[in-house]
């Protein structure tokens, strides 16, 4: 007899690097746009799927958790946040400043459905880790065969 | 180049045998004040132990090494790091007090302060 086993297919993206695509778009506004408007390079991400769970890491350094706010709506993670800029003395004098601040906005499409109650995230030495588990419907399963 | 100021060197320094394509250059905010000069660099990732700063002919290096953030099994979605660190060479002038270098890593931001000796610091001539 056969079994019917129905899969849950998550629609995919035309191309799956729909974080990167808005890189690109960040990119070409910062370059012009962010001396002195207060918004911050984007942050550079790492995203990677383990078997249970998909973890994304943002570097964030000179960020206070307080700073930072996650939100999960669907399939969308985005990790919004503001780096203070520096307080400098009053009789300092600027040699050079690379370093942005500001705002920052990150969205990333996640690949899979994930288990929303059980999301962690956690700042250690200025990088945002997200952890996110995968919802049982999108784990693989080994299907039996009578 | 002002021998009393802070030449910031990006490129890597071939001749030490550090040129590491893999390595990156941290960001900088160097400024300067009546008794010090501060510089903040950007190192997200970095711990303590990891860091290795040093002051010697008149240049300051600062290299850390880092894990790879996605370092382990998995399928990489998105790789936007690189690099299995951050270096740079900053070229210091005389009038450093190189025994009072105060150095401090927080939220993966390194803070070094360096004091200006006597002879750098500004003075007042009063005219007789």
């Amino acid at each position: 007899m056969l079994v019917k086993f129905e899969r849950i297919q998550m629609p995919r993206p035309a191309w799956k690097n729909v974080a990167g695509f808005e890189r690109e778009i960040d990119s070409l506004f910062n370059g012009i746009l962010s001396a002195g408007t207060g918004r911050m390079h984007s942050p550079a991400v790492d995203f990677v799927e383990r078997q249970d769970v998909t973890v994304a890491m943002i570097e964030v350094p000179g960020v206070a958790k307080d700073d930072l706010k996650i939100s999960l709506e669907e399939d969308l993670l985005t990790i919004r946040g503001e780096r203070k800029a520096s307080k400098l003395p009053e009789d300092a004098r600027w040699i050079r400043s690379e370093r942005s601040s500001g705002e920052f906005s990150r969205t990333l499409q996640l690949p899979y459905p994930v288990k929303v109650e059980a999301v962690t995230a956690e700042l250690v030495n200025g990088i945002l880790s997200i952890t996110l588990p995968k919802a049982e419907e999108a784990r693989p399963r080994e299907i039996g065969i009578k | 180049m002002n021998n009393q100021g802070i030449a910031v060197r990006r490129e890597h320094d071939t001749r030490s045998g550090e040129a590491d394509a893999q390595y990156r250059v941290p960001m900088a905010d160097v400024y300067e004040t009546a008794d010090t000069f501060v510089l903040m660099l950007d190192m997200p990732g970095v711990t303590r132990e990891s860091i290795s700063l040093t002051l010697d002919k008149g240049e300051m290096r600062v290299k850390a090494d880092v894990k790879q953030l996605h370092a382990g099994e998995g399928t990489l979605l998105l790789n936007e790091t690189y690099g299995a660190g951050f270096f740079r060479a900053f070229s210091i002038g005389e009038g450093i007090d190189t025994s009072a270098v105060d150095a401090r890593l927080e939220h993966g931001v390194l803070t070094v302060t360096l004091n200006k000796s006597e002879a750098i610091k500004p003075r007042e001539i009063h005219i007789n």
